[in-house]
């Protein structure tokens, strides 16, 4: 059946050609395939099919979206097959981060995201700064003496050197002088396992994968990386009023298309997000998972992008991690 | 039946696959090593990128020195099988066919790449009828369709046609 | 709520009939992702998550529950038949399950999967019943020297899996741990081994490795044999699908050892169901009486590994349920579908949501029974691929390998890795190079290589402080003696044979 769509879709674009001119507005004939860059139940693989679930409820688009994961390489093999299909209206990509960073710290990682067409920023994401609940740092003032008392004893799980985790700690040691030692782990579960077996000291993670374990009383929020208090975890400082002032480093996801697509097409799902977030559906998903949706369009969305890349640049050299763009 | 004493040289080890493979590994050892210079072996954090590289490159390399020196210190077990090329041949075009597919996966697609790798094997390799051949070539490929793309979602190479 | 009229209340969910419904779909959804390389637990969960949004929600994760452990029953199965391992952990069941089947003993090797999984599967959550808390609070003191030294231990039984050769053997191993560094170092993100080529920034997806090693080369030498080959037989009549009870009787160790080897190394969330197997394997071949005829078809071989790939899925749930800490992808995933159903897995679990906590371990229960009857008489039926005549296998083989390396990443380049491991494992094959240490090294290296760098950031530099950990002394301390094992009986032999010349 699907072969069959397939084949009526591509000869309806077939004779669809001649009229192309006259009409103004892009409508998708085939359905629209996601890139993700995560498998199967991975973070972004989840995002992608929420909002699908989003547009399909409410019947934002009359045609269906599917996920097409691109897993391996971090970003690159998605953002390779996104490249790839240059000019494709009918293919969108979700970006994050390491979009940004993998390309300035991989030689064969060639894509750049500025290279492609931002659509729109759909969500940034905060962050905690947390320690286990029978640590001996109440504040995060404690941590920050007690670093400079024994310089690299302290310990942080996180993931690779180039997540937002790792670049917010060599922030937080250029604006006060406290050095700790940061321990990569794949996964998030093992980071947290290492952190509540006490094997390491304190984690720098999102939100929700932090609050049953803070609900529960195992572990402490010293400090939130945001700009505001999140109102589920009011009690704790964000870093600013902590006393550290470095500059924010937002987690960001986003929805991007390929190079050179019509600017028709590219407004289509400009608006066809700014319709996504604005349902009740997804302000129920940015609720659970502490997400805060700060939205922005395709115009911005490439000057933040743009902005960031150059603000990550940096960091990324502090930090002492080999950039090669 | 050659009989070399235990302890002497033994020259048809010399062309033995337990000398050619060790040659290869003690190349893929030497390899890891170069590689490995580009790494740190470590760093202010602790062990770098390079550290564990260079003890299994060591490790290999050693190895197959101990490969080869085994080899040409055991006497010989007497004659070797002759080779058998044909067999061989039979192999190779197995698995250049199978190449060759992966080559043609991406202009043509899983559906008319798979046929034609099942109707080249059933036809040459096993030397059954074009009949045989080209019904079961033609038969698995939609049977792949059919599960694969169709019942189940899982994306197949589609090609330049469209399937 | 104590465990048993917690247990109790979870069986008055479970067997409501919507939810005994659910399972019965989830195990049998698992069981076709299982044996279909190209589909695992894990995307057909994220690809039925949305359509359970409108079921209750302990009926919707009994399902996607069932699709996980019913995965796992699944999954043994081309490995047995087409010596073609659809995930990690059955790489192993490949070793004496695939040597079974060409025995003539493939339904019998398909029975045992199958009774070793429901044996091993049921003790699992036996234990994640009773043990849960404690051994929770037991899997959160492994620290990086304790994975250290459990990575170790799992490389030892390289010994215990080659063949006349131990160079050999080693020299496959290290091959593995070379193939496993290939792509992006995790502390550094500098790139290793790709070539230039971005596609292998992340790294060789398992899958491929293994069913080129594995499968191809299998094909490849039965073409060049062709002369020899026959159909495997595949003998007529029930009595010879199912396993004699000799062959049962012989693997009654296995079954224990598989069942606590699988829970415990399932609890770890750092380590994965593939290293339960291999050492589940170890254990039985260690303390057998006959351990030269492992690898020729030995049930209990077949056995141990399928237990404890089974009792992992217990085990991994221990973590995932009371901590909050998935283990693995597949676990991840099921700690997403839970929080899009508003249940927070964590400490508080149990006591805010029982309803689903003891609903969906009941129905683990419930569902064990379910698969030994789905796949009971599922035996003779599989078992009749066999009967396909080489011709059309082998294409077949083939197909099912390009679908099932295409679907790990969408890229044709995986393929081609395809055509070149299935060549790497022919040539191996062919030079006596065994092939099982060469997965063994491919799944512990990475796993390896980050627990000793953590260990030493950690400790400053410093390896005195592993020594200081009981249980990862203890554990280098037993795969030094298990690598010593082999130059013991040399070293006895020259001894024996010295005095035998003597006198």
């Amino acid at each position: 059946m699907l072969k069959f769509t397939l084949l009526g879709s591509a000869l309806a674009l077939l004779l669809q050609v001649p009229l192309a001119p006259a009409m103004a507005e892009f409508k998708p004939t085939r359905p629209i395939e996601i890139v993700v860059h995560g498998g199967p139940g991975s973070g972004n693989d989840l995002f992608a099919r929420s909002i699908i679930a989003i547009v399909e409820q409410e019947k934002l688009a009359p045609v269906r979206m599917q996920v097409a994961n691109k897993p391996g390489g971090g970003s690159t093999t998605a953002s390779a097959y996104l490249a790839s299909k240059k000019g494709d209206p009918h293919t969108i990509g979700v970006f994050t981060n390491i979009w940004l960073t993998d390309p300035l710290l991989q030689e064969e990682a060639n894509n750049p995201l500025t290279s492609m067409t931002p659509i729109a920023r759909m969500l940034v994401e905060p962050a905690l700064l947390v320690v286990k609940a029978d640590s001996p740092y109440k504040s995060l003032q404690d941590l920050i003496n007690a670093a400079k008392e024994k310089p690299g004893q302290i310990k942080q799980s996180g993931g690779s050197i180039t997540a937002r985790e790792n670049i917010i700690r060599q922030l937080i040691a250029g604006a006060t002088g406290a050095r700790w030692s940061f321990i990569s782990f794949p996964s998030g579960g093992e980071r947290l396992a290492a952190l509540l077996g006490g094997h390491v000291d304190l984690m720098i993670l999102e939100p929700g994968e932090a609050n049953e374990q803070i609900r529960s009383g195992k572990l402490r929020v010293l400090a939130q990386v945001a700009e505001t208090r999140l109102e589920t975890f009011k009690d704790a400082p964000t870093l600013r009023e902590a006393g550290v002032s470095i500059p924010n480093v937002p987690q960001t996801r986003g929805i991007v298309a390929p190079p050179a697509v019509s600017e028709d097409s590219a407004k289509y799902y400009e608006d066809l997000m700014a319709r996504v977030v604005k349902t009740e559906a997804w302000k129920k998903y940015l609720e659970t998972n502490f997400f805060d949706g700060s939205f922005a369009n395709s115009k911005d969305t490439r000057e933040f992008l743009v902005s960031y890349q150059d603000d990550i640049r940096g960091y990324l050299k502090e930090s002492g991690a080999k950039v090669v763009r | 039946m050659i009989k070399s004493s235990g302890t002497g040289l033994n020259r048809r080890a010399l062309i033995s696959g337990d000398v050619a493979a060790g040659i290869v590994l003690t190349g893929l050892g030497i390899f890891i090593l170069t590689q490995t210079q580009r790494w740190a072996f470590s760093n202010a954090d602790g062990p770098g990128p390079g550290f564990f590289p260079s003890w299994y490159g060591v490790a290999i390399i050693l190895l197959s020195i101990a490969l080869i020196v085994g080899k040409l210190r055991q006497p010989s077990t007497g004659e070797r099988q002759p080779i058998d090329w044909r067999s061989i041949a039979r192999v190779m075009l197995t698995w250049g066919a199978f190449c060759l597919t992966v080559v043609l996966l991406e202009p043509l697609g899983f559906a008319i790449g798979f046929t034609l790798l099942t109707i080249v094997l059933i036809r040459f390799v096993f030397e059954k009828s074009w009949r045989a051949a080209v019904v079961t070539g033609v038969l698995s490929s939609l049977a792949f369709e059919l599960i694969f793309p169709f019942a189940l979602g899982v994306q197949l190479p589609v090609g330049l046609v469209g399937f | 709520m104590d465990t048993f009229s917690g247990l109790l209340h979870g069986f008055s969910v479970a067997f409501q009939p919507a939810n005994l419904f659910w399972c019965f779909v989830g195990c049998f959804l698992g069981t076709i992702v299982g044996i279909l390389p190209g589909l695992g637990p894990a995307a057909t969960i994220a690809m039925l998550l949305p359509l359970t949004f409108q079921m209750d929600p302990s009926g919707g994760i009994i399902m996607l529950c069932g699709i996980y452990y019913g995965a796992k029953y699944g999954g043994s199965t081309t490995s047995i038949l087409l010596n073609m391992p659809g995930e990690a952990s059955s790489v192993v069941s490949c070793l004496d399950g695939y040597q079974m089947a060409r025995k003539g003993r493939a339904g019998a090797a398909l029975g045992i999967a199958a009774i070793a999984s429901f044996i091993a599967g049921t003790v699992g959550v036996v234990a994640l019943t009773v043990v849960a808390p404690p051994i929770a609070a037991f899997a959160l003191s492994f620290s990086s020297p304790e994975y250290f030294a459990l990575m170790c231990l799992g490389l030892s039984l390289v010994v215990l899996l080659t063949g006349p050769s131990l160079v050999k053997g080693l020299l496959s191993l290290l091959i593995g741990l070379w193939l496993a560094s290939i792509g992006t170092d995790l502390f550094t993100a500098q790139s290793r081994f790709t070539f230039g080529r971005s596609e292998l920034l992340g790294g060789i997806e398992f899958m491929i490795v293994a069913i080129g090693v594995f499968a191809l080369s299998e094909v490849l030498a039965s073409i060049e044999n062709r002369e020899q080959t026959r159909l495997l037989p595949v003998p007529r009549g029930l009595r010879n699908l199912l396993p004699s009870w000799e062959e049962l009787k012989a693997c009654r160790f296995a079954f224990l050892n598989g069942s606590v080897v699988g829970f415990i190394v399932g609890v770890l969330p750092g380590a994965g169901s593939a290293i339960a197997s291999f050492i589940s394997y170890g254990v039985e071949k260690a303390v057998s009486r006959h351990p030269e005829k492992f690898g020729t078809g030995v049930p209990e071989g077949l056995a141990a590994p399928e237990g404890a790939n089974n009792a992992d899925t217990g085990g991994a749930l221990v973590p995932l349920l009371t901590l909050g800490i998935p283990g693995g992808g597949t676990t991840a995933i099921l700690l997403s579908a839970l929080v899009f159903w508003g249940i927070k897995p964590g400490p508080l679990m149990i006591t805010e949501s029982p309803d689903i906590f003891w609903g969906l371990v009941a129905s683990m229960y419930i569902g064990n029974v379910v698969l030994l009857i789905l796949n009971l008489p599922l035996v003779p039926l599989f078992a009749q691929i066999l009967r396909i005549p080489v011709y059309v296998l082998f294409p077949l083989i083939f197909g099912i390998a390009i679908v099932g390396a295409y679907s790990t990443s969408g890229q044709i380049f995986d393929v081609a890795l395809l055509a070149i491991f299935g060549l790497l494992g022919y040539l191996m094959v062919k030079f006596g190079f065994p092939t099982a240490p060469l997965i063994l090294g491919f799944v512990l290296g990475d796993p390896m290589e980050r627990a000793l760098r953590q260990s030493l950031m950690m400790s400053q530099g410093d390896f005195l402080p592993m020594l200081s950990r009981p249980l990862a002394a203890g554990m280098l301390c037993l795969a030094v003696l298990i690598l010593l094992v082999p130059f013991l009986g040399q070293i006895n032999r020259w001894r024996v044979r010295a005095i035998t010349e003597t006198v």
